[in-house]
């Protein structure tokens, strides 16, 4: 797979994930003047390529997201239930994501974690959006084999 | 006719977004159950009947996997019908967690009426699905 596909398939995983379970629309690219993520959640997968996926994003975006998840108003999500939906998250994007690019092989997921909020891996393929609350980031780094485009 | 539910997911969040979506999609749920992982769910099934279960794979202590294989084998519960939800949209796991007697499989992510129809044609005709071949 050619990175400008997995690149396609990243951005249509953020899509679809936050349209459809956490009611929550992409409207764009960020602005680039915007506040940077401050809260991220990772997820780690084995096989033929292994790697990770981050998911960054605000404070903001973060609760609101939560919030729509859970069905309640974002003054009454608390933090542990913040970091449990951001793990969710990063858990869906990248079962989505790797779904695509694996084709048969059965995803071998770790389990997904809060981790520092420290920028993508040189080489890692990338994706962000404004979610109306904040900006929202996705990185996915694997081992190699990624054609180059 | 409303309908006595199990979800079992390792995450809280998970579980609570599932409740919600059977709630607010009009299916009929008179009873919610919940369990972090296979093991509490065996566990609570000695003492609860349901009428269908929703279960990760991916969980601590018992995963899906293992959680499908030993409802099989309790008499009592092996035709309590089991659908697995989750991020694998693999054929290949697909294929193993129906051969396994999962009678429905959804990935995430779902919108609510994708669980809502798998739900309903689970309860509707509670037996084994094909398994798909490569």
């Amino acid at each position: 797979m050619t990175e400008a596909a997995l690149r396609k398939a990243l951005a249509d995983s953020i899509v679809e994930t936050l349209d459809a379970m956490f009611f929550t629309s992409c409207l764009g690219e960020p602005d680039p003047e915007g506040a940077p993520p401050e809260m991220a959640s990772q997820v780690s997968f084995e096989g033929t390529r292994p790697g990770r996926l981050t998911v960054r994003m605000t404070a903001r975006a973060a609760r609101s997201i939560a919030a729509n998840f859970l069905g309640e108003d974002e003054d009454d999500v608390s933090d542990r239930q913040i970091g449990d939906v951001l793990c969710e998250l990063a858990n869906m994007i990248c079962g989505f994501v790797l779904s695509r690019v694996e084709g048969a092989e059965e995803l071998r997921l770790g389990a997904p974690r809060i981790v520092e909020t420290a920028g993508p891996a040189p080489g890692a393929v990338t994706h962000a959006v404004e979610t109306g609350c904040g900006v929202l980031e996705a990185a996915l780094e694997m081992e190699d084999r990624i054609c180059p485009p | 006719m409303s309908y006595r539910v199990l979800i079992v997911d390792d995450s809280p969040a998970m579980r609570t977004f599932i409740r919600r979506v059977m709630e607010s999609s009009g299916f009929e749920l008179s009873s919610c159950f919940e369990a972090g992982n296979g093991e509490e769910a065996l566990a609570l099934l000695q003492t609860e009947w349901v009428d269908a279960i929703l279960t990760d794979i991916n969980m601590p202590v018992l995963d899906g996997e293992e959680f499908l294989k030993r409802l099989s084998e309790e008499d009592m519960l092996s035709s309590v019908p089991a659908i697995v939800i989750s991020t694998d949209a693999t054929k290949h796991r697909m294929g193993r967690m129906l051969a396994l007697g999962a009678r429905g499989y959804v990935t995430k992510p779902f919108r609510p009426e994708d669980l809502r129809a798998e739900l309903e044609r689970t309860l509707e005709a509670p037996h084994a699905v094909e398994v798909p071949h490569d």
